[in-house]
């Protein structure tokens, strides 16, 4: 009986031990001079929900990036769009058609050369699929008046129903992706395979649902050297705790969203890893129901607004990872301006409004939904809760999923909705317009005006805007920033805080960016090993 | 209901040679001792705890995350709440929850197993399949699919836990219950004409009821376990409610270097499981008459 | 006997039909706008009428009852909500992995807690029995999401001695020809004969493994021992005390094998908890399975998605029980 104990026991260890002893230096040593080097980049969510380059609209932003392009692409730092796979586009005068002139030396990953019927069709497929980002094609959409055809060997023109900016949409992270006519008939199933049809860098070797291998494109235009990283792994790895431990081991490069505590012990690790943040366009609103007692009083509003820690949720909650809202616009997107009225966390004025407001706060309880897995919306409205306290207003907080949270807010009964309702917005292309047309624009059904706004000077002012865009920027401007002004003095919404993404990378590359316009996304082509010292 | 709980004290003096022989065992008492001072915990909470408003609403981000020290025993969490305060609370929510839970389970599994245990036949056998049908949910995915659609709150955890739970009681009931009718004072209720309803309340349920109520109070462990991993989940309890599983959740992104947010509530939810299971153990040992021979 | 497992097939087949009314109704009465999720939130009315009509949501209940189970039949689980793919393709690439983990858990549970128990038995009321009570008590008293978070840090960071996630390590994964025919990495590597890769891929489940088999194996050697005592106690072992067989042949020729029924039933059953509990480690382990699946499908309410996990985690139930039932009958000395 003892004996075979100790034979199993033993048996187990020498089999654990085989299994620990066994990897390592199994995979180094024979490839000799083909680049193995492998990137490794740890992020919190599933890398992708689809990787149909029509039809995406989520975390796939992060590979497609790297394996497609657009027309043209944003720049933070001068505001202004830039020749991608175009090189150069101009407009009629009201903004109706544009003619966009392609490059001639773009070839795709099955070797095909990129004409302008390929971008014509590319265009076509995903406004036909009309799924995901594909809103953003409105205009051009054959019942709107406008098509795309190509009118050139290397050139594209799109003609509008109505004015817009389609310069702007064609450097949007999704929808805009121009893909080979190999793979235009495919369906979604084929590209989740793990093919692709792009012009980018690099091509999807693997995609695993947790997992994508990204491998270099040997015929990308711009050529390749050896300090660059040929082999690229997404994988989730859910935990902060895990990915933070990887970075200290050295098994992966590059990784965010990290908490507050694993970011700081990060920081102290200077011989391994550095960090660097990168300002966002995603900023986070709290929404009032303006419809119904008692937000839809505006000085119960602006008291709600005096009593929101902006400062601790900046300072102490996100240690520094965000900014305050100054408006709607975050910084580095035009629109933006520091002149716009911003609330600070002032408990006498908040009183002050309260009383002014001549709401009852005797057993008065208001709720806010927030999505339960954002740690930091929690700690936030724990210490708004703390703060109402002292106000005599209960807070009630009330987490849950987006589904729940969004379909809540639509209750076709206003009383059924919440009173607070706080996430996070970010442009699908860059153009301040989506804060404004969905989220404060009177509609007929509530989509995203979750303030349940009915304003019809604010209503002028984004229509005025959003007809400017094209032609006259300045004034288009000049009117959201009056549409803020009016938001703010009003307190319709509640601007907290614009993020800030901070990766933790390690020592040995540099190079990596992340343009707040394609957030999530790393151009991992840009990434090298990091010169030797 | 007063016969009901005449019927039950014949039943309540064996518990108490139960109590005896489980003196005799001393882990088995030193779980029950910890159990009773883990209950009283609860129950004092407000009273006892050194920041009582540390519970629900107050916060102190300047103290944010501490090590233990002697002004905070366990540490503070992120907004600087007393982490003592909560754990000690957090018992209370964590034992009313579980009971809760197993009170519900029984009031649906009961009925339904004595009726199906003295009606026998076609009864019998459809009440037997639904239980079947929810038995073979596995609990936690049922529990989950049930808060995803209800919304997530403590009480819908509850409602989700004993849904999943009740068969097991009607299961054991039934098994009692086809014993107890085939007995004379049943039989002979019967044959005075007593109406099968009361026979089923007054005779057949407190005559099996002893078993199930040591079950369920042995199954209070693995509820509060799964409350906390529902809460884990973000399926259970709300912020700031001080649920343990939920602290845990909330912990683990200090986790390891503010150590004390999570480890607390974890010991917390182990030692009360702990001592549930081993008194769960010990009973079954003395219920048990074959294992007790040798 | 054959009669009595066609009779218990026969009444598995009516609960699972319960099951999956109890689902489809789940999904279908409560309210949830299906047909937005599918469409985009950005949907006109006309796509939100096309999404249902591709989602058969324009029939009446009854009608899409009938549907459903013909579905089923074929074995057609739907389609995701949020990727658009068939549930059933979905569920085929994520169960693989989670049931090499609960299977290689219940292979550890059965070398752990059976020797485990027989050896409280054999010592009852010693110390080691009692040393064996509190760790097999303990075992299933911690909560699994807590071990996960412990193991990972005393095994990856402070000895660096096993990974922290995955299935494979970054160079496996990338450069090596990883082998798919079942789908668990152990059976297919072991198959192909790349000892290097089962290796690696042996590494990588330690961890998780280890986690969920805590249950079972504090489960496994309290049954064993309660089992083996019971029968230890029959006259049978009496007699064959006094006829002077070895104690060694009796534990084993007569005691484990009359005991080894109840507690294979009881690991039968512990299995579909098991399940569930990979739920809870999946995420903390990056382990690609059906815990991490539905984890996100609950997030994103993706019903489909929910239930054909449900029903996949019921089937199981099921069937473990069914042959549990039939194992216990076919014991000679069960009269049915």
């Amino acid at each position: 009986m003892k004996k075979l104990l100790s034979l199993i026991l033993a048996l187990a260890m020498v089999f654990c031990l085989a299994a620990c002893g066994g990897s390592g230096d199994d995979t180094e040593g024979p490839a000799g001079e083909v680049n193995t080097k492998v990137l490794y980049h740890a992020v919190n969510t599933e890398p992708y929900i689809t990787l149909d380059p029509s039809v995406e609209y989520s975390n796939g932003i992060m590979v497609l990036q790297n394996v497609y392009e657009t027309l043209t692409h944003y720049n933070p730092e001068t505001g202004e769009v830039e020749p991608l796979l175009a090189t150069s586009w101009e407009s009629n005068e009201d903004g109706t058609v544009w003619v966009f002139q392609l490059r001639d030396d773009v070839t795709f990953h099955d070797g095909s050369k990129m004409t302008a019927q390929q971008v014509v069709n590319s265009f076509n497929r995903t406004m036909e699929l009309g799924q995901g980002g594909a809103y953003i094609w409105d205009a051009v959409l054959e019942s709107n008046g406008g098509k795309v055809e190509a009118t050139g060997e290397y050139e594209v023109t799109i003609t509008c129903g109505y004015p817009v900016a389609v310069d702007l949409i064609t450097s949007a992270g999704y929808a805009a992706y121009v893909m080979s006519d190999s793979v235009i008939e495919q369906s979604t199933e084929w590209f989740n395979d793990g093919n692709d049809g792009g012009t980018g860098p690099y091509t999807i070797a693997q995609a695993s649902g947790d997992t994508v291998v990204l491998k270099a494109y040997e015929g990308y235009r711009g050529g390749w050297n050896d300090s660059q990283y040929k082999n690229i792994m997404l994988r989730q790895v859910p935990e902060s705790s895990a990915r933070r431990q990887m970075m200290e081991t050295g098994e992966c490069q590059i990784t965010s969203e990290l908490s507050n505590t694993d970011l700081a012990a990060m920081q102290q690790l200077t011989d391994k890893v550095y960090t660097q943040q990168f300002e966002t366009f995603n900023n986070i609103i709290m929404f009032l129901n303006t419809q119904t007692e008692p937000c839809n009083n505006a000085d119960f509003r602006r008291a709600l607004a005096y009593a929101f820690p902006y400062e601790e949720t900046v300072n102490e909650v996100l240690k520094g990872n965000a900014n305050q809202s100054t408006g709607m616009v975050p910084e580095g997107l035009w629109g933006h301006s520091d002149e716009v009225f911003q609330y600070s966390c002032d408990l006498e004025k908040a009183a002050e409004y309260l009383e002014k407001s001549g709401v009852d706060t005797e057993g008065l309880t208001i709720d806010v939904t927030y999505i339960s897995s954002y740690d930091e919306y929690a700690s936030a409205l724990q210490i708004f809760q703390s703060n109402l306290r002292q106000l005599g207003i209960n807070l009630e907080l009330r987490g849950m999923e987006w589904d729940q949270q969004w379909a809540q807010a639509q209750n076709t009964d206003p009383e059924n909705r919440q009173d607070l309702f706080i996430f996070i917005w970010w442009p699908d292309y860059p153009d301040p317009v989506s804060w404004f047309s969905s989220l404060l624009h009177s509609e007929d059904n509530i989509v995203y005006n979750l303030s349940y706004l009915e304003d019809a000077e604010l209503d002028a002012l984004i229509d005025d805007a959003i007809v400017k865009t094209v032609t006259d920027r300045e004034g288009a401007e000049a009117d959201y920033i009056a549409a803020q002004q009016l938001v703010a003095e009003n307190a319709y919404v509640l601007n907290l805080y614009d993020q800030v993404h901070t990766f933790v990378i390690s020592n040995t590359i540099q190079g990596v960016n992340e343009n707040p316009a394609y957030s999530q996304a790393i151009p991992y082509y840009n990434v090298t090993t990091a010169a030797a010292e | 209901m007063s016969n009901f709980v005449q019927a039950l004290k014949p039943r309540l003096r064996s518990f108490r040679e139960s109590l005896y022989l489980l003196a005799r065992n001393k882990l088995s008492l030193a779980a029950f001792i910890l159990l009773i001072i883990i209950v009283l915990a609860a129950v004092a909470a407000p009273l006892i705890v050194p920041y009582p408003g540390d519970i629900e609403m107050d916060t102190h981000i300047a103290d944010q995350l501490l090590p233990p020290s002697s002004e905070h025993w366990m540490g503070t969490d992120e907004l600087g709440r007393d982490i003592f305060s909560r754990v000690v609370y957090g018992a209370r929510i964590s034992l009313t929850a579980a009971v809760a839970a197993v009170g519900l389970s029984l009031l649906i599994g009961i009925p339904l197993g004595a009726v199906a245990g003295s009606f026998g036949g076609w009864v019998d056998n459809v009440i037997m399949r639904i239980t079947d049908i929810f038995l073979s949910f596995p609990p936690l995915l049922l529990a989950i699919a049930m808060v995803a659609l209800m919304g997530s709150s403590l009480n819908n955890a509850v409602l989700a836990i004993a849904l999943s739970w009740w068969p097991w009681y009607t299961r054991l009931i039934r098994g009692q219950a086809i014993s107890v009718k085939e007995r004379k004072f049943v039989q002979a209720a019967e044959t005075i004409g007593t109406s099968r309803s009361k026979i089923i309340f007054r005779h057949i349920i407190p005559n099996c009821i002893s078993p199930v109520i040591v079950q369920a109070s042995m199954d209070i462990g693995g509820v509060i376990l799964t409350v906390a991993s529902l809460s884990f989940l973000g399926l259970g309890a709300q912020l700031p409610q001080p649920e343990w599983g939920l602290m845990i959740s909330m912990g683990r992104m200090h986790f390891p270097d503010a150590w004390w947010y999570c480890i607390f509530p974890g010991v917390a939810i182990f030692i009360t499981v702990l001592c549930f299971n081993l008194l769960g153990d010990a009973i079954r040992e003395i219920l048990d008459p074959k294992t007790r021979k040798n | 006997m054959f009669k009595y497992i066609v009779k218990r097939i026969l009444s598995s087949l009516i609960v699972l039909l319960g099951v999956i009314t109890i689902t489809f109704f789940i999904a279908r009465v409560l309210p949830s706008n299906p047909e937005v999720k599918w469409a985009g939130q950005r949907a006109t009315e006309e796509q939100l009428e096309q999404a249902r009509i591709e989602l058969g949501l324009n029939k009446s209940l009854p009608e899409q009852y009938v549907i459903y189970l013909g579905e089923l039949l074929r074995g057609d689980l739907g389609r995701s909500l949020n990727t658009h793919q068939p549930v059933t393709d979905e569920l085929a690439r994520y169960i693989p992995a989670t049931l090499e983990l609960v299977v290689l858990a219940f292979i550890f549970a059965i070398i752990i807690g059976i020797p485990l128990g027989i050896y409280s038995a054999k010592k009852k009321d010693r110390f080691l029995d009692h040393a064996g009570r509190i760790f097999s008590i303990g075992a299933v008293s911690l909560p699994t999401f807590w071990v996960a978070l412990f193991l990972q840090l005393i095994f990856y960071k402070t000895l660096n001695l096993l990974p922290i996630g995955g299935r494979l390590s970054v160079e496996s994964t990338i450069f090596a020809n990883v082998p798919d025919i079942t789908g668990m990495l152990l059976l297919d590597t072991l198959l192909t004969g790349q000892f290097d890769l089962f290796a690696d891929a042996f590494r990588h489940i330690l961890l998780p493994c280890l986690t969920i088999s805590l249950y079972p194996i504090g489960l496994v050697s309290r049954m064993t021992r309660s089992a083996l005592l019971e029968i230890l106690g029959e006259d049978y072992i009496t007699a064959g005390r006094s006829y002077g067989l070895s104690e060694v042949r009796i534990l084993w020729k007569y005691a484990l094998k009359n005991s080894i029924g109840t507690t294979a039933t009881d690991v039968a059953l512990s299995m579909g908890y098991t399940l569930t509990n990979t739920f809870l480690v999946e995420a903390i382990f990056s382990w690609p399975g059906i815990g991490s699946y539905i984890s996100n499908a609950v997030t994103t309410l993706d019903f489909p998605a929910i239930i054909g996990v449900t029903l996949f985690g019921a089937v199981c139930y099921i069937v473990l029980n069914l042959i549990a039932d039939i194992f216990v009958a076919s014991d000679p000395r069960v009269r049915l």
